[in-house]
């Protein structure tokens, strides 16, 4: 409708609120054993193609992906619409700088013009399969007492039997911490994330908690009714 | 604040409130609230704009915003009745009725943000007071400039935000007291709005609400509602309010 020329469509944004997913993915050495990268791949590239055909939603799904191994973490996929996100397969190799991740996962969620404050709130989600090779301690109370980026929705995978169950538990509390021993239940798990995450992007509240589900063998995951 | 007889020229208030098509494909009523008043006290005309959002998470949300309205109206009528008190009172007042208004309902059951606008006339000026509880935007647009209240806070996401009955602090509450002579124009939005509107464009909203002043009330509000339905935002969801506030100048 218009008044004059002035329209409401001139003065207003062009862009639906984005619903941030970050993915804080641990590709030191240790996740190229076992298939746990090949897993964690192939997991990725179906939750980003689930993202992008989720058009009907009021919120848009904005995806980054940090990776973290070597010395420091790294943005792999800038945070973007998902439909926009192509998505290379990670590589794996040296250590696992989890303090890096969570500085520059703060950093981000700190920016508001990256996640402006009409975002809904984000998601980060942290997979790792080891133990923090940096200073991890003084990022992740950063993260934790950020006026901001602590209002993330944190989740986090435990993948295998050698991931620091204890660290992941401080990230995201234990409720929302599972551990993966195999590759079906890696995929289990994004597909949880992702089946929440789209819930939340249609929902007319897109900010109820999300419980995540056992992930055992036998646990009717699969048919869980979002 | 001098009492004096006056006579208001060429005021305008109109606003209109609509469920976002979330609540609406959920089969859910509007969680906003919103209203204005006027009413006569010994110094003049005093002037009263409300909008409640009601935290959509909350199950008595509604009624929380609801509420919030009937407390702040009935708060400032109070308020407004003792010149020259301290605007605190009025907050607190506020929060005492809110809690009284939704009782027996648990009040973090109920939460909701609160924008107030009130005018008060004050010789041949205004004395204007704007309070901000969480997000929305207040904006007045006055001989003095326009000037804006609330919008959400740096550390807050949508539905993050404070308001009556979630845990905050007095200083929470953003409040904003000018005088001012003239004509004046006061607007408030539910962030169903104000998120959609950049800062920068609320001169242009004001304009286009100045538009629809000379309407007649049914036809301007008929249209009013229809745009915030057909609201232009890609996939919004939020339900939205306006209120608008135009008050002429006071003649002594």
């Amino acid at each position: 409708m218009s008044s004059g020329r002035l329209t409401l469509k001139d003065i207003t944004v062009a862009a639906p609120r984005p619903l941030p997913v970050l993915l804080l993915l641990d590709v030191s050495g240790s996740m190229a054993e076992d298939g746990k990268l090949a897993a964690l791949n192939t997991a990725v590239r179906d939750m980003l193609h689930a993202f992008a055909q989720e058009q009907a939603g009021g919120a848009e799904i904005h995806v980054a992906v940090l990776a973290f191994s070597g010395r420091e973490a790294r943005v792999h996929v800038p945070l973007k619409p998902a439909r926009d996100v192509k998505f290379e397969a990670l590589d794996a190799k040296g250590h696992t700088p989890l303090g890096s991740v969570l500085t520059l996962t703060t950093r981000i969620l700190d920016n508001r013009n990256l996640v402006p404050g009409r975002a809904y709130r984000p998601t980060v989600v942290l997979v790792s399969d080891g133990v923090p090779t940096d200073e991890w301690e003084a990022p992740l109370e950063g993260l934790l007492t950020s006026p901001r980026a602590s209002k993330a929705v944190r989740l986090a995978l435990a993948v295998g039997e050698d991931a620091d169950l204890k660290v992941l538990t401080r990230f995201a509390g234990e409720d929302h911490v599972r551990r993966a021993a195999e590759a079906r239940q890696l995929r289990r798990f994004f597909r949880f994330v992702t089946m929440s995450v789209t819930a939340r992007s249609r929902s007319a509240t897109p900010d109820q908690v999300v419980t995540l589900p056992d992930l055992g063998a036998d646990d009717g995951f699969d048919d869980l009714d979002l | 604040m001098t009492s004096t007889s006056e006579r208001l020229r060429g005021d305008r208030a109109f606003g209109a409130s609509v469920a976002g098509p979330a609540h609406v494909a959920a089969d859910l009523a509007n969680q906003d609230a919103w209203t204005w008043t006027r009413w006569r006290t010994n110094y003049g005309t005093v002037h009263c704009a409300v909008v409640c959002d009601g935290l959509g998470s909350r199950p008595h949300a509604r009624e929380g915003a609801r509420a919030g309205v009937r407390a702040a109206k009935r708060a400032a009528r109070q308020w407004s009745r003792a010149p020259g008190a301290p605007v605190g009172l009025l907050v607190r007042l506020l929060e005492v009725l809110w809690r009284l208004e939704v009782a027996p309902l648990p009040a973090d059951d109920c939460a909701t943000t609160c924008l107030l606008a009130l005018a008060l006339p004050d010789g041949l000026e205004w004395r204007l007071i704007l309070l901000a509880l969480g997000d929305g935007l207040a904006a007045v647009d006055s001989p003095e400039g326009l000037r804006t209240l609330g919008g959400r806070a740096e550390e807050h996401f949508t539905n993050t935000t404070v308001g009556l009955g979630t845990p905050h602090h007095m200083n929470d509450w953003q409040v904003h007291d000018m005088k001012t002579s003239g004509q004046v124009r006061v607007l408030l939005l539910s962030d169903g709005i104000a998120d959609d509107v950049p800062e920068h464009h609320v001169p242009d909203l004001l304009q286009w609400l100045t538009g629809l002043e000379d309407r007649p009330a049914a036809a301007r509000g008929q249209a009013l509602r229809r745009a915030l339905r057909q609201w232009p935002v890609p996939g919004h969801s939020d339900d939205k309010t306006v209120v608008y506030l135009r008050i002429g100048g006071v003649e002594a």
